[in-house]
This record gives structure tokens, C-alpha cells and sequence, in this order.
């Protein structure tokens, strides 16, 4: 059954290399980064191809091996402080309006403030769909430590991409 | 950072009051989780938002030809060769997998709170649940230009795990996409279908048992036209055969559906 057989390397290219370039470019923030973070994905794939026995899975496969390299390439450098988070959770303002459109710029500037560990914990979230389980399994780190990184990195876009009326009212905090 | 409680608090409060969780919220949950995970619906529509917003990326255009093309020749010839090493290959990868279970047992203590809390709460998903989880889903990626999953459209023999099934009028369907995530925490495939009327429709099968955490399906209709639902000018049924879930999420009306699907021979 052709579902079964490893796919080839230029197969995957064709079917992930969206998802895993979208990927990269919000880790990232820079487009020629994400190239490169997206090629060095296809790369390691290749050497780890026979680690893949589902096709219908590489897409997943591909965001942790993507999400691994660009953990590595953060850990060479100078750590960000998670104070730099400075966010009162118990004064924020509500969530914007559901039917406001999310700028994709705006988001990106938002997430690129963030410390690699936030901003990971949140991709792996709302871009893969990941459980709290599944992220704390996947980065070793306890499920509270899941959960407050997301919280407090939920609540710092929520605070960067609030409509300029409520961060107007969010500025005297 | 990790010692953050407060935020913990501040998320716990938002996952409790998550439309799976709690009649809440008018919302269907979207499920996009990996197979074997436990599945946390998204609480809110900024939630449903914001996972939008993270996909929404223009590509590069020539992406994937320069990816190719950067690709060293000897990778690609090798995926060729590599099939006769596949067995070695698996067999190291058992190696491999002995070890990372022998370290998934160390870590067993600590998980099994999370463990027995996902239990209490992952949400029992009714059939309108589903069909709506999966027609946001279905629309969302639609939304991006991604329908189905956004995958090549595979015309050859479908995936035998995942097959159309025999509700479904063979010869409406034109072809199947692997998914770019499990969906529901289920892993499945879409078939892309055409009626007679120019209709278009997207069957959606997957795995109708989930991982341990993922949401139990409370559903038990074994035909498309048990359980119809039409919203926003869409027709959505799900059925299942016992081992696969199937999902359909048609354009158009009831009548417009009604093309797509045949009844069961005891329905008949």
C-alpha cells in the first residue's frame, strides 16, 4: 500500500514544504532564516528517513525535527531573560474580539519579543496542535512549567495584538 | 520563568472554561493534535483566531524548486537504495525505541497526574460536535487555500487503512491527501469528491478510536444520512463503520449530498 511505504525525500518536499517553511518563519521571524531552517529540516529528514513508518505522520515528523534544530541553533545564543515577560496575568485586558483579524505581521513582531522557550511552547500549541502532555514529553520540562509558559505567552500577544483602543487602556499597567 | 504559577492558575481557569469542557461557550472545539497525544480544544475564538493567524504565512514563490534543488543529487539517487536498507534500518529504530520507552517509563510517575487529569476533562464529543469540529477545520483550511489539507492530490490506489468506504458513491471520488495534522488527535486521510451536479465535497476518515486521551466519540450512526447538518450552506454527516470515523462535509444542500452518498443495504 503506497500509505506505507516511506515516502521519498523529494515527495516530502513537495507535500510539507509549506507547513514546515510556515513553521520555520514563525520561529524564526525572518524569511531568508526560514529558508535556511527549512532546508537544514529536509536534510536532517533524509538522514532520519527510516525512522518514519506512517506517511500520513511526516508532517508531524517534520515540525519536531524543524523544532529541534531551531532549539539547538537557540541554545548557542545569549539566553533572553523571562523577565523581559513583564506581564501583570491578573490585570490584562480581555481577549480582543473574536471577529478582529489577527495581523500576521503584528503577530510576528509579537512573537519575535518572546524568549524561545515561550515561543515555542506556544507553537507547539497553536501551530501543531500539541497536548500540554505532549509538549512537556517533547521539551522534558514539567506540564505546570507547559502551562505557565503558555499562559504568560498567551497573555503577551493577547496584550501586543489588542486593538489599539484596548492598548490605549493597557498602557497604564 | 518556570516558577510562574501565576500564569499556570491563569490557564487553568481558561482550559476549564473550554467549550469540550463545559457548556460554556457556543463554540465547537478544534481538535489539531497529534495522534498519540491527549487533545486540548481550543477555548475561545481568539484561540481559533490566533491558530489561524500562526499558519497564515505567504510562501516564498519557487520554495519548493529552490529546495529541491538544493538538495544534494546523492540524497535523492539514495532514497532509491535506501529501501533495501529500510529492514537494518527498522531494526536500529527497535533499538531505539526500546530506549526511549525505557525512558517514557522513568517519566511515567510524572505524568500521570496530567495523565488522569486529561482523563477527567478530555471531552466526550457527540456526532454535531465532531461534525462541527471538523467542518471548522475543514473551513480553516479552505480559508487558507489549503482544502483538505492542502497536500498533492494522490490519484492512485487509496491508502487501505483509510479507505472511502461504501456509503460513498465510488466514482464521485477524484482522490486522497494525507492531512497536515491529526485531526480530532486522530490520524486520517481526505478524499477529494466531485457529485454529479459539480458539487464538491470532502470525506474526511480517520481512526474512529483515539489515543487513550484524546476525546471518546459518542456516536454511533453507520450511515451518512442518519445525521444530517446543514449550516452556512454546507451538509455535514458523520457515521462510522466501527473501526474508522468517517466525516463528510459537502457543498451545497441536502439534496446536493444525498448525490455523493448511497444508504446501507439494511437501510435500503
Amino acid at each position: 500500500m503506497a500509505a506505507d511505504k516511506p515516502p521519498e525525500l523529494a515527495q516530502l518536499v513537495d507535500e510539507h514544504h509549506a507547513v514546515v517553511y510556515r513553521y520555520a518563519y514563525r520561529l524564526t521571524g525572518s524569511v531568508h532564516d526560514a529558508e535556511d531552517l527549512t532546508q537544514q529540516t529536509f536534510l536532517a529528514a533524509h538522514r532520519k528517513l527510516d525512522q518514519l513508518r506512517e506517511r500520513q505522520r511526516a508532517g508531524s515528523w517534520l515540525c519536531s525535527i524543524l523544532r529541534n534544530a531551531w532549539l539547538k541553533a537557540q541554545q548557542r545564543r545569549t539566553p533572553t531573560a523571562a523577565s523581559a515577560l513583564e506581564l501583570d496575568l491578573q490585570n490584562l485586558v480581555q481577549a480582543p474580539d473574536e471577529s478582529t483579524p489577527i495581523d500576521r505581521e503584528q503577530l510576528q513582531r509579537a512573537l519575535d519579543a518572546l524568549p524561545p522557550e515561550f515561543k515555542v511552547v506556544l507553537l507547539m500549541f497553536y501551530f501543531e496542535g500539541l497536548s500540554y502532555r505532549a509538549i512537556a514529553e517533547q521539551l522534558a520540562v514539567p506540564l505546570g512549567t507547559v502551562m505557565s509558559r503558555l499562559a504568560r505567552g498567551k497573555a503577551h500577544l493577547r496584550k501586543r495584538l489588542e486593538p489599539a483602543s484596548l492598548a490605549t487602556a493597557g498602557q497604564g499597567r | 520563568m518556570d516558577a510562574s504559577h501565576g500564569g499556570d492558575s491563569s490557564h487553568i481557569d481558561d482550559h476549564a472554561g473550554h467549550p469540550g469542557n463545559s457548556a460554556g461557550s457556543s463554540k465547537p472545539p478544534i481538535i489539531v493534535d497529534h495522534a498519540e497525544d491527549a487533545s486540548v480544544p481550543l477555548s475561545t475564538g481568539w484561540d481559533h483566531a490566533l491558530a489561524a493567524a500562526m499558519h497564515d504565512v505567504p510562501l516564498p514563490p519557487g520554495l519548493s524548486a529552490r529546495l529541491l534543488a538544493r538538495l544534494p543529487e546523492p540524497a535523492i539517487a539514495a532514497d532509491r537504495r535506501a529501501a533495501g536498507h529500510r529492514v537494518a534500518g527498522r531494526l536500529a529504530g527497535r533499538r531505539r525505541w526500546l530506549r526511549a520507552a525505557a525512558a517514557s517509563l522513568a517519566c511515567a510517575a510524572s505524568v500521570t497526574v496530567a495523565i488522569m487529569y486529561f482523563n477527567q476533562t478530555a471531552p466526550d464529543m457527540g456526532s454535531e460536535s465532531v461534525m462541527e469540529s471538523v467542518r471548522a477545520w475543514h473551513n480553516h483550511l479552505a480559508g487558507m487555500g489549503q482544502q483538505g489539507g492542502g497536500g498533492p492530490l494522490h490519484r492512485d490506489a487509496p491508502p487501505e487503512d483509510y479507505p472511502s468506504g461504501s456509503l460513498v458513491v465510488a466514482s464521485c471520488v477524484e482522490g486522497w491527501r494525507s492531512l497536515p495534522a491529526p485531526l480530532l488527535g486522530r490520524a486520517g486521510v481526505a478524499y477529494q469528491l466531485a457529485g454529479p451536479r459539480q458539487n464538491r465535497a470532502t470525506l474526511y476518515v480517520l481512526d474512529f478510536d483515539g489515543p487513550r486521551s484524546a476525546p471518546r466519540l459518542l456516536l454511533n450512526a453507520t450511515s451518512p444520512l442518519e445525521n444530517l447538518l446543514t449550516t452556512d450552506g454546507q451538509t455535514s454527516s458523520a457515521w462510522t463503520d466501527g473501526v474508522r470515523l468517517y466525516v463528510l462535509v459537502a457543498d451545497g444542500n441536502e439534496q446536493d449530498f444525498r448525490t455523493l452518498v448511497r444508504a446501507p443495504r439494511s437501510m435500503a
